[in-house]
């Protein structure tokens, strides 16, 4: 069972959290039934196909390993080989889960949700080596790593700020905020999921003409698609950002109005938040500070966008390694490029002015600009 | 007109308005999934993203 993806799973969902809000009420909570709850969620997410499910206890007891070790190792030495050989090894289940379609093999290493749980780890690694995170025991790894609300599909948290959740128990008046909140994120999630994004999908996309692939079809297609892509994304990560507020942790957001971005690099700051965050982060000002370090390349922007460059190339590829996810990284790699350039020479030049009129001028034309890019997303292109 | 948006903006912030709107709004929401999917359990594909 997906999680979120049917009714059922909400009933579920209800039932397991009826003590987890009596207890917040009360200003308290139980690792023991929390830890059931996540059984049972993962349990229903895995279950049904044994070899995810091993995939997915595998993938869980090397990741650890792998943690602890340089966790262990970090304390003594702190050698770049060998922190790139461990970022390696943490990337190798999903590099492999994403070369085996390539190579026709059937994915017997893949699991649901296994970017999302790299991307976790290979945050605490980075963290450890820049001395931000000095220690995590098992348990907290664990606790990390394995909470069900946000395990498919993200909103991809931070060790440290999920920690602090974890370590602070809500009065009576913080949880009740929480919980009014969570309920509210579950229905929006339902209005989105549900009703939205399946009108747009049964109504629109799935419509003979739309499906007819003509120039006219394939118009209509690149709006319905990205507003159905936003509906569907946002709906599943209100869902998880609801479930997981009700359990007493304050999951990051992942949307925040991304059609009324004024510009491509605000777009960035407003559509899938952490995952973007999360590459500016440990890709671009790692790249950006390493290459300054090295001064390989004196001119600054000429580092910056080779770091744009790089980072939405990788985030394409994360998508998967057919040719239209990779069109689809270095469209807004060449876009992020284009406007820093274009920003730089207008502050110069002034020949976009600030004023009410050129904001709303700026939303329409980003707004058409992603939808391109997300007809170059959905593969009907190419 | 400035006033007028005050009144509109304090009446909307009338605790018992505020119940009464999310009320509907719960309700509205729960009424179009009766409406798409009746009383039948929805086997609703997968998120998109969960295929990454």
């Amino acid at each position: 069972m997906i999680p979120y993806s049917s009714f059922s799973f909400f009933m579920i969902l209800g039932i397991l959290f009826v003590p987890v809000v009596v207890l917040g009420y009360k200003e308290k909570r139980s690792i023991v039934y929390n830890s059931l709850v996540h059984a049972v969620i993962l349990l229903l997410a895995f279950a049904s196909d044994i070899h995810q499910l091993v995939s997915f206890i595998v993938y869980i007891v090397w990741q650890v390993i792998l943690v602890n070790w340089y966790a262990a190792y970090r304390k003594e030495k702190n050698e770049a080989g060998v922190f790139y050989a461990v970022v390696f090894l943490a990337l190798v289940p999903l590099l492999v889960t994403k070369l085996l379609p390539v190579w026709d093999v059937s994915n017997i290493v893949g699991f649901l949700g296994i970017s999302y749980l790299t991307f976790k780890t290979v945050q605490m690694i980075i963290d450890m080596r820049d001395g931000a995170l000095k220690t995590a025991t098992l348990k907290e790894q664990l606790t990390f790593l394995l909470f069900s609300p946000t395990i498919s599909s993200g909103p991809i948290d931070r060790f440290k700020r999920f920690q602090k959740d974890m370590e602070t128990i809500p009065t009576r008046e913080e949880y009740r905020l929480l919980l009014y909140k969570g309920i509210n994120k579950i229905f929006l999630g339902f209005l989105y999921k549900f009703i939205i994004a399946y009108v747009i999908n049964d109504r629109v996309i799935e419509t003979p003409f739309i499906q007819a692939h003509t120039p006219l079809s394939t118009f209509i297609y690149m709006y319905a698609y990205s507003l159905y892509l936003f509906f569907d994304f946002a709906g599943y990560s209100a869902f998880a950002i609801g479930a997981s507020y009700i359990m007493g942790v304050k999951t990051p957001e992942n949307f925040n109005l991304p059609f009324m971005s004024r510009n491509i690099k605000d777009f960035w700051n407003r559509w899938h938040m952490s995952l973007s965050f999360w590459f500016r982060d440990y890709v671009y000002m790692r790249f950006v500070f390493w290459m300054m370090k090295k001064k390989w390349i004196q001119n600054r922007y000429t580092v910056s966008y080779i770091g744009y460059f790089l980072l939405f190339f990788l985030m394409g590829v994360w998508h998967g390694l057919e040719l239209h996810y990779v069109a689809y990284g270095l469209y807004h790699a060449a876009l992020m490029i284009s406007y820093d350039y274009f920003e730089r020479k207008n502050k110069q030049w002034k020949i976009w002015k600030k004023n009410k009129v050129t904001e709303v001028l700026s939303i329409i034309i980003t707004f058409h600009v992603i939808c391109f890019g997300f007809l170059i997303f959905s593969g009907r292109l190419f | 007109m400035g006033t007028m948006m005050k009144k509109i903006k304090t009446f909307f912030q009338l605790p018992y308005v505020c119940w009464t709107v999310k009320m509907s709004y719960y309700l509205l929401i729960l009424l179009g999934l009766l409406m798409i999917y009746g009383f039948k359990t929805t086997n609703s594909s997968a998120f998109i993203y969960n295929e990454f």
